[in-house]
């Protein structure tokens, strides 16, 4: 494995922590209750490398997605970018550094306004951040339009007439306008045709070649985090609970959530017989999470020991980080 | 495992065209459809959104109503459920043919509780004269048993919102199962479901059709689902069967471009794949269905005849599909 440096990390999520308050508008005496969807997490994207978030629905993969996009702030932790802190900047330098981060919402219908033409849409960006330039916007926003496999044509429609496809390739160029360093993909795919997702995909693959662009995936499906990613972060309830390249990761996970997580994903080869360990349960409400680790009422091989003390993420022989009190154990025994 | 002959045939198809009234300029949605149904088999209808499969469900137990018109004939018990009039399908519907959808959450009442609508059900169907609950209680307690609701007798006072979508999605199943079907119509039932919460209702799935002797015909667009959960599958495209057969032929040795192209368009979560291909275009709308074959602009083995002559169906032992150019013999992807 490659030694890590802190250097070549264009951006690091360090403790990073969020709660929500649960109900508003209540009397000023009354005690305020809160849901914990972030405990700390931390990871880092390489410049050029794209990191996979994969997780079941409400484990925080997209909480942790808008406050990288400052949609929400945090209530602990940091955000490091090109070594400066986005969670303390204000004002003009946080808009210029905004510009570098771009987000691509899952449903694209709900990401355009309805009644604005393509184009325009692909170059409004451009327009809140450098100033009203159409003449010369549209000729960059057609090129951009072209790069993802749509025609000068389609600049003068509106969303409803195009396919949702052809949607999501409009959103790709509208966050590709400025030119960032780092997309944020909010699963990017799930609602599309599989037919369309490959092309979607493919065409994900080929702007992160031309333009050296770092990705952050999040979506639900791992085999497309498998293909797509070079290192992949496996959420549960709030938590990371196994973090590695994917070579490692995939081709031997560890943690027990992981195992389950990938054994579960059907194979569209009925030659293949796999050993039904199907994982039993659902995931707990956040209001009231389990003691110790939180997936040891779902874990098939949990201890006494599991419900009370949280396993820490810690880095195993081969580099990757997994949470897990059982793991650590066999680490010492060895 | 694969139908047998001697199986007792229950469904069957012939020639299944509908459409929608005043829609699409009056051409069908689904065209010329058939497929068989025997007892104690789980067929998988698969295919992109547009394709047809919902329609063709919904039109064995005519729930399309005024807004559809039908062709050809659907024999359920040798009689045709398209033309039977309408007292002998209602006594079909939810006691010999039952459906279960992809949103649990809207096809229970909010404002009921789970075990007064699984008793309203059992009421309904069995056409019990007894009108004493005792009874009518303890079967509805039996059937949460047998879906896998943990501690029945609490869930039966509890309403939807308190149920997880996953548990629902039980709950669903269960009112479905008070008539005692002998087919089971599950429309994307795992759709909207957390993979390990899928490969549970699968299993339940797998069970029902074992334990019950039933049928099931299973929805989807997921390649994989077929492949761990089906007998035999069904390839839709464009409103047209492609391909159908055995799942240990169709996925493993396809012979339509099609069922070709759906394969090797996903990447695999046991293995890694380089690069996706992608079936280019979008799905045709009804009203520019082809007279030929649909997939013509699309298919990668595309010939002359291909868009004007619908192709012949080639049956190659208990596999059938219409191609004029298809797949070559035992060219197996990947």
């Amino acid at each position: 494995m490659e030694v890590i440096t802190k250097m070549d990390e264009l951006l690091i999520v360090e403790n990073l922590s969020k709660k929500f308050v649960l109900k508003k508008h209540k009397m000023p005496w009354q005690k305020k209750k809160y849901v914990h969807v972030l405990n700390g997490i931390d990871f880092s994207i390489k410049k050029g490398e794209t990191l996979g978030l994969v997780g079941e629905s409400g484990c925080g993969k997209s909480t942790t997605a808008k406050i990288i996009m400052d949609i929400y702030s945090p209530t602990k932790g940091s955000i490091v970018y090109n070594t400066k802190n986005l969670t303390s900047l204000k004002g003009k330098e946080r808009k210029k550094i905004r510009r570098n981060v771009q987000y691509v919402f899952q449903d694209p219908m709900g990401a355009l306004n309805p009644r604005i033409r393509i184009i325009e849409q692909i170059y409004e960006p451009l327009t809140i951040h450098y100033g009203r330039n159409p003449r010369e916007y549209y000729r960059k926003a057609v090129e951009l339009l072209e790069s993802v496999g749509m025609k000068e044509s389609h600049g003068k429609m509106y969303p409803h007439q195009l396919s949702g496809g052809q949607r999501q390739r409009v959103v790709l160029a509208r966050a590709m306008i400025l030119e960032p360093e780092i997309l944020i993909c909010d699963e990017p795919i799930s609602a599309l045709d599989v037919s369309i997702q490959s092309q979607v995909v493919n065409l994900l693959m080929k702007i992160r070649e031309e333009r050296g662009i770092t990705l952050l995936f999040i979506s639900h499906d791992l085999s497309m985090v498998r293909h797509l990613c070079d290192t992949t972060a496996v959420m549960y309830m709030g938590n990371i609970v196994e973090y590695g390249r994917n070579e490692v990761l995939f081709g031997n996970p560890m943690h027990p959530y992981t195992k389950s997580l990938i054994n579960a994903i059907p194979i569209p080869d009925p030659r293949i017989k796999r050993a039904e360990v199907i994982l039993e349960g659902e995931v707990p409400s956040l209001l009231n999470p389990p003691t110790g680790c939180r997936f040891h009422p779902r874990c098939p091989v949990a201890r006494p020991e599991c419900s009370v003390k949280q396993p820490e993420l810690k880095t195993l022989p081969d580099g990757r980080k997994a949470a897990c009190l059982i793991l650590e154990e066999e680490e010492d025994n060895e | 495992m694969a139908a047998n002959q001697n199986d007792e045939l229950l469904l069957e198809i012939k020639n299944l065209s509908v459409g929608f009234n005043g829609a699409h300029e009056g051409k069908p949605v689904v065209c010329g459809v058939s497929l068989k149904v025997h007892t104690g088999e789980i067929l998988g209808l698969v295919g992109e959104s547009g394709s047809g499969k919902s329609v063709t469900c919904y039109s064995i137990v005519r729930l399309l109503g005024e807004r559809g018109w039908t062709e050809g004939e659907v024999l359920f018990d040798n009689k045709d459920t398209l033309s039977c009039p309408e007292g002998d399908i209602v006594a079909i519907r939810g006691r010999e043919i039952a459906m279960i959808f992809q949103d649990a959450q809207s096809f229970l009442n909010p404002v009921q509780s789970v075990g007064s609508q699984l008793m309203e059900a059992l009421m309904l169907k069995k056409n019990l004269k007894i009108r004493s609950s005792n009874i009518f209680r303890k079967e509805a307690v039996k059937l949460l048993t047998e879906v896998g609701i943990p501690d029945p007798e609490r869930r039966m006072g509890e309403f939807p919102h308190q149920l997880s979508g996953g548990q629902n999605q039980r709950v669903m199943i269960a009112i479905m199962l008070a008539g005692d079907p002998r087919l089971l119509i599950a429309d994307e039932p795992t759709t909207a479901l957390d993979v390990t919460i899928q490969a549970q209702i699968l299993r339940l799935l797998k069970k029902l059709c074992k334990e019950r002797d039933m049928a099931i015909i299973l929805v989807t667009h997921d390649l994989g689902v077929i492949a761990e959960t089906c007998d035999r599958t069904v390839v839709m495209y464009g409103g047209r069967v492609m391909e159908s057969g055995p799942v240990e032929d169709v996925l493993v040795k396809p012979r339509h471009p099609y069922t070709f192209g759906l394969l090797s368009s996903k990447p695999r979560i046991d293995k890694k794949v380089e690069k996706l291909i992608t079936i280019e275009g979008v799905v045709p709308a009804p009203e520019n269905f082809p007279k030929g074959c649909p997939f013509y602009d699309r298919c990668i083995n595309v010939t002359e005849e291909c868009r004007d002559i619908s192709p012949p169906c080639i049956i190659e032992g208990e596999r059938h599909f219409f191609c004029f150019n298809p797949v070559k013999e035992g060219l197996i992807w990947k």
